[in-house]
């Protein structure tokens, strides 16, 4: 019987595990705050032509640097910039965003850095063997005058002009494009451009845009991978949020390099990669530069296009709860190849010897991705259980089960919930870009129908939804105000985005449907009193009413339609701001914000607009942390729940802060998303949660609220475990984080 | 033939056929102005040295201009009436806005050239630049021009750096009037009135007038450079030119020996300036106010005194940038990037300027020795605006003589001290030796230093914009520790004239500068401010002594005095800079090479034309730095500056019907409807370009 290995995203630490003909080893291992540490994120990393230094462009606990490690001589150094990208010119000239707001660069021959174009939001760097520079432009910051684009930066005089367009990309590949957040170029002026919910679009100089090696998984609703290309023309793709590296050859053949949990990205899908066709360097917030290098070839692409035996891999796919062998269950392997199962549930395939990345998917379940390593010469088989959607453990006096789901009620990529003063819930489904009306038995609280109320104008790219007293909707205009929809039980509305103006969105009768300008607006909340609040996170770009910018801060817009800061997150006893790029935000009881961030922090906000952190996003001096963009939210007794992963990133829970805020108390483990809203309904007796392609409720069974449930546990409760193993995240979008 | 050329060819046909008509139709005689080589080689001029001089023997080379050259040329304004001399270049910024420079170094804001009329300093300290079209007087006022090519400071001290533009205005000759009307397109409506009033030792002039030009935008958007086209409007603007101006000029002859004279006037109205790339055009309501007075008493024969007082006021009033708010509501994708100010309120400044001067000119027969001697003193008063509060004093002294040693060869030598309260003591002087070989060829060589004081707004300047969608601010710094520009420059004129009809001069020269001063953000990342809780990062901008260069040209003009009332030129200037237009943060323009070319023809009928054909160069690419950056930060480059050539055309005719009617039209850039006069681009703050357009524009004057 020949070795059989089937790893999946588990919660387990695995060893990393690299493809054939190559090796894998740690290099350096300094951590920040260690001079010469290695910080988190790691956002850019190049070789420097003439020395060979590993640069590294990484967010440090001091706010960030540039960090350049000898591995020659073991010694390591800093420059003192904030960057998100960087490169060298053959030359040795370094090029490289500062802060987020310009394109700099370093003349080494009189030692000087110097401001070279006002670039914003420089996502990327890379320079050709010919001495071509190119810049990622995001759309994170500034605006800048060509957003989420690549620039051909003229190295003599700084002059740039977009050699890529998004807009293109969109039509020409028929998927929604928002961040662009990493790329790489190759000498044959191929442009490869990631996308922060792992979308990988490529284009030749004369070809079209395609779509290639779709990333699923997340952190924190983002996929923001690296990538790379070596002088041999091979794409390093490294899905930082899965701890896996692809290689795509020129000709379009995709391997799975390595995995493991070891190089998966804890708090950030952020990390950087970088090859000089012999090596691999690779690090993430794990804070461990790795080398790969092959271990006879005389290059990677030697190494992974080298002939190799095959062997049969069977897969039978069951359902997890009633066991049932489910035919037409898709079993697709990375780059495309596919094949469903038969009527047992069965399908077989020959691999050769290596590494593979398998989705396995049927519509109503989630879908189900494995790394496995087929190795020797006999066959392999899987038998793998699908989870229509439920989490993997939820609290004793508990249950779970599906609300609302993707085939009978078009939930797809649910990132918010929000429940009107009827009891009727609106979710956003960001994957359709719509908002959901779902009518709930007044009694039961079943639900009875679910219908489409609205559509279009950027709400693919908005994830929240709120509602007042009035029945109005808010939602967010994508990354340029917040929409105001009053509730039409009857009409859908069908939005369209002004041509000339992105925030400004009109209905099918040509009515301006737009409330607010405030950009980047992650969350909304409606208070009783008739105010709105919005979340404006890092992107809180300046607008008329606000010429410096709303970035971090919580606008209070008044009944008047006067808009003016509520708050920026200051402590009332003053201190550094504890919005970092704040998202999604709900109301207490007694209706304070709650606000999550970026950072995972979860802060509340007295109505003096000071702030006070509820719970650390890393879990310093606390039991766990909650990973990044968490939701915190209150029953209607004021317990306080907040959602995220766990603290190494490996669940995402649904917990409650105890009493004395020094406990976590977890209500669900394994949600698909570990980002998105949730509300209490039932007094505190169930939690309707925004799932991706599922509304989840979960339930108390006694009677008592969730809460008392899991501060006064029945007598020998224990966690209900529904599965075995963990499932990766279906592939969904987050934008405006 | 090429579709042009074909249109050419038509309108010069038209052209020709319009004067064959006019011949055979007109009978009638009219009294032509006419101008002739001897004319021209026993002028006077006044701007050399203060005092008299033929032009042949002037120490420095100046060119004139004359009052029927004015009226032939069919200019509409003084910058382009300069420009067909071959040392001036001009960069056409709008219709209110031009800029004048002298043997290259043209630049937004002149601050290198000193404008005077009838001898007093038109030099707005404030911001050291000439405002062509809100001065106190039109072209109808001019008696003519002298422009002295090079530096002059021996003579007028601080600013006679590049050269000197003096303009002479006209005395009251006899009783009378004129009234000049005209129209153009872009709805150019311009209408002036000048009358004389005359007794035997007393004359009085009142001139005034109105000029409106509305919508000449002039915006040039290059396919794929949709960068930042800062030049042209924020917003657009329906009026691009009002200005209003009256002079009265009294002179009394107390008796033969002295003489009494007074002038006030004032102008008013607003202009569209463009102060440097980087900033939109914007409004300018400016109100210049002056008086002057002057006493000139002659002692003895040769002996003269004079004593000058001249008051004057200039007013600004100006936005200088959009409001933050308005930017930020700005849909155009051109105008979304602009510096603005958060705070919407005008720049409000005054600038009072008072002067005395005392000259003394005497003439020693025995030893042929003339000399100009004198003391002036000058305040500036400065308050409010783009400047902080200011003040400055400078008193000077200068002192020049020629000595004849016989009739062919004169030495001249001039020296001028200026003790200025800001940048201390500078001094500018001039050495000449005129050798006038033969009664056909003349020969000088000269030497001059001049300097420049840095303008107030160079020393004192503070100002905070914005540029909100790139989360950028940008302090703008004056540096009051800035030192004089200086310049040397050596020439060698060379004259030949063929008969009684045709001249040629020919002159080099050799200019070396020093301490120029350029306003540069260093680009130095340890210069800028990165400020994480506030979202903004900010850079500096200061005006600093940055650099030396040196320039090197060669013009040779050519006369052709025809006939009566027939006359034609032509001139070449080819200069070759080193150093000088990469300077950071300024944005000098030194074409390469230039020509003019015009003909005028006066019939004895009345009938008169004129064309007049220029062509500019670019810049020479070699003077900027590419493929790099410097340290001193980012140089400007013009990838898109184009070379440009024009044709102009007058026609003119005096009417049968009233003795001193005349009509005319006029007829600038002949044969394109677009070309491109000015661009030019930086990394910083990206692009600048002025397209001009055809204009026509007719009218009549009526002396009566």
């Amino acid at each position: 019987m020949a070795l059989l290995m089937a790893y999946l995203y588990l919660a387990l630490e695995q060893p990393i595990q690299v493809g054939p003909g190559l090796e894998i080893q740690a290099i350096y291992q300094v951590a920040d705050p260690l001079p010469g540490g290695l910080g988190q994120p790691p956002w850019d990393m190049d070789i420097d032509p003439l020395t060979g230094r590993v640069y590294i462009a990484q967010t440090t606990q001091q706010g960030g640097n540039i960090l350049w490690i000898d591995l020659n001589q073991g010694t390591a150094g800093t420059l003192p910039f904030f960057s998100q990208g960087l490169g060298f010119a053959p030359d040795g000239t370094l090029y490289f965003g500062v802060s987020n707001f310009i394109l700099g660069t370093w003349q080494r021959d009189s030692g000087i850095y110097l401001k070279f174009a006002i670039i914003p939001s420089v996502r990327g760097v890379d320079v050709t063997s010919g001495g071509d520079l190119f810049v990622a432009e995001s759309s994170f910051g500034p605006q800048g005058l060509y957003p989420d684009t690549i620039l051909s930066v003229d190295r003599g005089d700084g002059f740039f002009e977009p050699v890529w367009s998004t807009d293109e990309a969109e039509q020409q590949t028929g998927i929604p494009l928002n961040v662009l957040t990493s790329f790489a170029i190759g000498d044959d002026q191929t442009i490869y451009a990631g996308y922060h919910t792992g979308e990988l679009v490529i284009k030749s100089p004369s070809g079209p845009y395609q779509l290639v090696n779709l990333r699923g998984a997340t952190i924190g609703g983002l996929n923001e991978f690296p990538v790379e290309v070596d002088q041999n023309g091979v794409l390093y793709q490294y899905d930082v949020s899965t701890g896996q590296i692809f290689a795509i050859t020129k000709s379009g053949e995709i391997s799975l390099l390595a995995f493991g949990d070891a190089i998966r990205g804890h708090r950030f899908s952020n990390g950087a990669i970088v090859s000089d066709g012999f090596h691999i360097y690779l690090v993430a917030d794990y804070q461990v530069l790795y080398q790969i290098k092959p271990t006879q070839s005389a290059s990677i692409l030697a190494a992974i296009t080298e002939p190799r035996p095959s062997v049969p891999v069977q897969f039978i796919i069951q359902d997890q709860f009633t066991k049932e062998l489910l035919a037409d269950v898709r079993i697709k392997r990375q780059g495309g190849l596919e094949q469903l199962t038969d009527d047992s549930g069965s399908s077989t395939l020959d691999l050769a010897e290596g590494l593979y990345e398998f989705l396995i998917s049927k519509p109503g379940y989630r879908t189900l991705a494995i790394n496995i390593v087929v190795e020797g010469d006999e066959g392999i088989q899987f038998r793998l259980e699908l989870n229509p959607g439920l989490p993997d453990i939820v609290a004793p006096g508990l249950v779970a089960d599906i609300l609302a789901n993707n085939t009978q009620d078009g939930i797809n990529g649910s990132s918010d919930v929000a429940i009107d003063l009827n009891g009727n819930v609106y979710s956003m489904n960001f994957k359709n870009g719509a908002i959901s009306h779902h009518r709930l038995n007044q009694d039961t609280r079943e639900l009875e129908q679910s219908r489409i109320v609205a559509t279009g104008g950027g709400l693919a790219n908005s994830f929240i939804v709120s509602v007042d007293a009035q029945f109005n909707l808010y939602a967010s205009i994508g990354n340029d105000g917040v929409m105001v929809l009053p509730f039409d039980p009857q009409a859908t509305y069908q939005l369209l985005n002004d041509p000339q103006d992105a925030a400004i969105v009109r209905d099918q009768l040509g009515i301006n449907r737009s409330l607010s300008l405030i950009r980047d607006v992650d969350g909304i909340a409606a208070s009783p009193s008739g105010d709105l609040f919005f979340s404006s996170g890092a992107g809180g770009a300046p607008t008329a009413n606000f010429p410096n910018g709303t970035f971090n801060s919580v606008v209070q817009r008044h009944m008047d339609g006067n808009e003016s800061i509520f708050s920026r997150g200051i402590p009332s006893g003053g201190g550094d701001p504890l919005f970092s790029n704040n998202d999604i935000t709900k109301l207490d009881n007694q209706n304070r914000l709650l606000v999550g961030t970026r950072t995972g922090d979860v802060v509340r906000v007295n109505h003096d607009g000071s702030a006070e952190l509820i719970w650390p996003g890393d879990g310093k001096d606390k039991p766990d942390g909650l990973g990044a963009f968490s939701c915190i939210n209150s029953d209607g007794s004021g317990h306080l729940f907040v959602r995220g992963d766990n603290g190494d990133g490996t669940s995402s829970m649904l917990r409650m802060i105890s009493p004395d805020g020094e406990q976590l108390f977890t209500v669900c483990a394994g949600l698909t998303q570990c980002f998105g809203g949730f509300e209490f309904d039932e007094d505190g007796r169930s939690v309707i949660i925004g799932d991706d392609n599922n509304l989840v409720r979960i339930r108390s069974l006694d009677g008592r609220s969730i809460a008392e449930n899991l501060l006064f546990p029945a007598p020998r409760a224990e966690m209900q475990k529904i599965q075995e193993f963990r499932v990766i995240r279906d592939s969904h979008h987050h934008n405006g984080r | 033939m090429s579709r042009k050329m074909y249109r050419m060819s038509r309108l010069l046909y038209a052209y020709f056929l319009a004067i064959c008509l006019v011949c055979v139709a007109q009978t009638q005689t009219n009294e032509v102005t006419d101008l002739s080589l001897d004319d021209l080689l026993s002028l006077e001029v006044v701007s050399a040295t203060r005092a008299s001089v033929t032009l042949r023997e002037s120490p420095v080379p100046v060119s004139v201009l004359t009052a029927a050259e004015i009226a032939q040329s069919g200019a509409q304004d003084i910058p382009e009436l300069l420009s067909s001399l071959a040392a001036v270049d001009i960069l056409a910024l709008g219709a209110s806005q031009t800029e004048v420079s002298i043997r290259g170094k043209g630049v937004t804001f002149n601050r290198r050239l000193l404008v005077l009329i009838d001898g007093h300093s038109e030099y707005i300290d404030v911001f050291g630049v000439t405002l062509w079209h809100a001065l106190p007087v039109t072209l109808d006022d001019i008696e003519r021009i002298e422009v002295i090519r090079g530096p002059a400071s021996s003579v007028y001290g601080a600013n006679a750096f590049a050269g000197v533009v003096n303009i002479i205005t006209k005395k009251a000759k006899a009783p009378g009037a004129e009234v000049r009307l005209s129209s153009g397109n872009n709805t150019q409506l311009a209408g002036h009135l000048r009358a004389h009033w005359l007794n035997d030792n007393m004359s009085l002039i009142v001139s005034g007038g109105a000029e409106n030009v509305d919508s000449l935008e002039t915006r040039v958007e290059y396919p794929g450079f949709n960068r930042i086209p800062t030049s042209y409007n924020f917003v657009d603007d329906e009026q691009s030119k009002e200005v209003n101006r009256i002079t009265v000029s009294l002179e009394v002859h107390k008796t033969n020996a002295l003489t009494f004279s007074a002038q006030t006037g004032v102008t008013d109205g607003t202009l569209e300036l463009f102060p440097q790339p980087g900033l939109p055009r914007e409004d300018w309501d400016i109100t210049r106010r002056f008086l002057k007075a002057g006493l000139d008493f002659s002692m003895r024969p040769g002996h003269e005194l004079s004593v000058q007082f001249h008051l004057s006021q200039f007013k600004y009033r100006t936005p200088l940038v959009p409001s933050t708010a308005d930017v930020l509501s700005a849909v155009d994708p051109g105008n979304r990037f602009y510096p603005s100010l958060d705070d919407a309120v005008p720049f409000e400044g005054n600038s009072d300027i008072g002067s005395l001067t005392l000259v003394w000119t005497g003439l020693n027969q025995s030893t042929s020795v003339n000399w100009v001697a004198g003391l002036e003193y000058r305040k500036i008063d400065n308050k409010g605006g783009l400047v902080l509060d200011s003040d400055k004093e400078i008193t000077s002294i200068f002192a020049n003589s020629t000595w004849k040693a016989n009739q062919a060869l004169s030495l001249s030598a001039g020296l001028r001290v200026d003790d200025d309260s800001i940048t201390q003591q500078d001094f500018g002087y001039n050495a000449s030796l005129i050798w006038l070989a033969n009664p056909d060829t003349d020969l000088r060589m000269t030497a001059r230093r001049a300097f420049r004081a840095p303008s107030l707004f160079e020393l004192f300047s503070e100002i905070d914009l914005n540029v909100p969608r790139q989360n950028h601010r940008v302090r703008f710094r004056g540096n009051p520790s800035l030192e004089n520009e200086t310049i040397n420059t050596v020439d060698l004129t060379f004259v030949r004239r063929f008969g009684a009809r045709s001249q040629i001069e020919a002159e080099y020269y050799y200019e070396t500068y020093s301490e120029l001063i350029g306003n540069p953000d260093s680009g130095r990342l340890t210069d800028i401010e990165f400020d994480p809780t506030n979202n903004l990062f900010t850079t500096t901008t200061s005006f600093e002594n940055l650099s030396n260069a040196y320039s090197r040209g060669l013009q040779i003009s050519w006369r052709f005095f025809v006939g009566a009332g027939h006359q034609i030129h032509a001139n070449v200037h080819g200069m070759s800079p080193s150093g000088l237009n990469d300077l950071s943060g300024e944005t000098f323009f030194t074409p390469r090479f230039k020509s003019n070319a015009g003909w005028t023809w006066q019939h004895i009928s009345g009938f008169q034309s004129h064309l007049e054909f220029h062509y500019t160069d670019r810049t020479d690419p070699n003077e900027f730095t590419s493929g790099d950056i410097a340290s001193e930060g980012p140089n400007f480059t013009r990838d898109n500056q184009q070379d440009y050539t024009t044709f102009s055309l007058r026609l003119a005719k005096s009417l049968d019907i009233k003795q001193g009617l005349d009509v005319f039209v006029h007829v600038r850039n002949l044969f394109d409807e677009r070309y491109v006069a000015y661009y030019e681009f930086d990394s910083v703050l990206s692009a600048a370009g002025e397209e001009q357009g055809r204009e026509i524009v007719g009218g009549l004057i009526w002396r009566f």
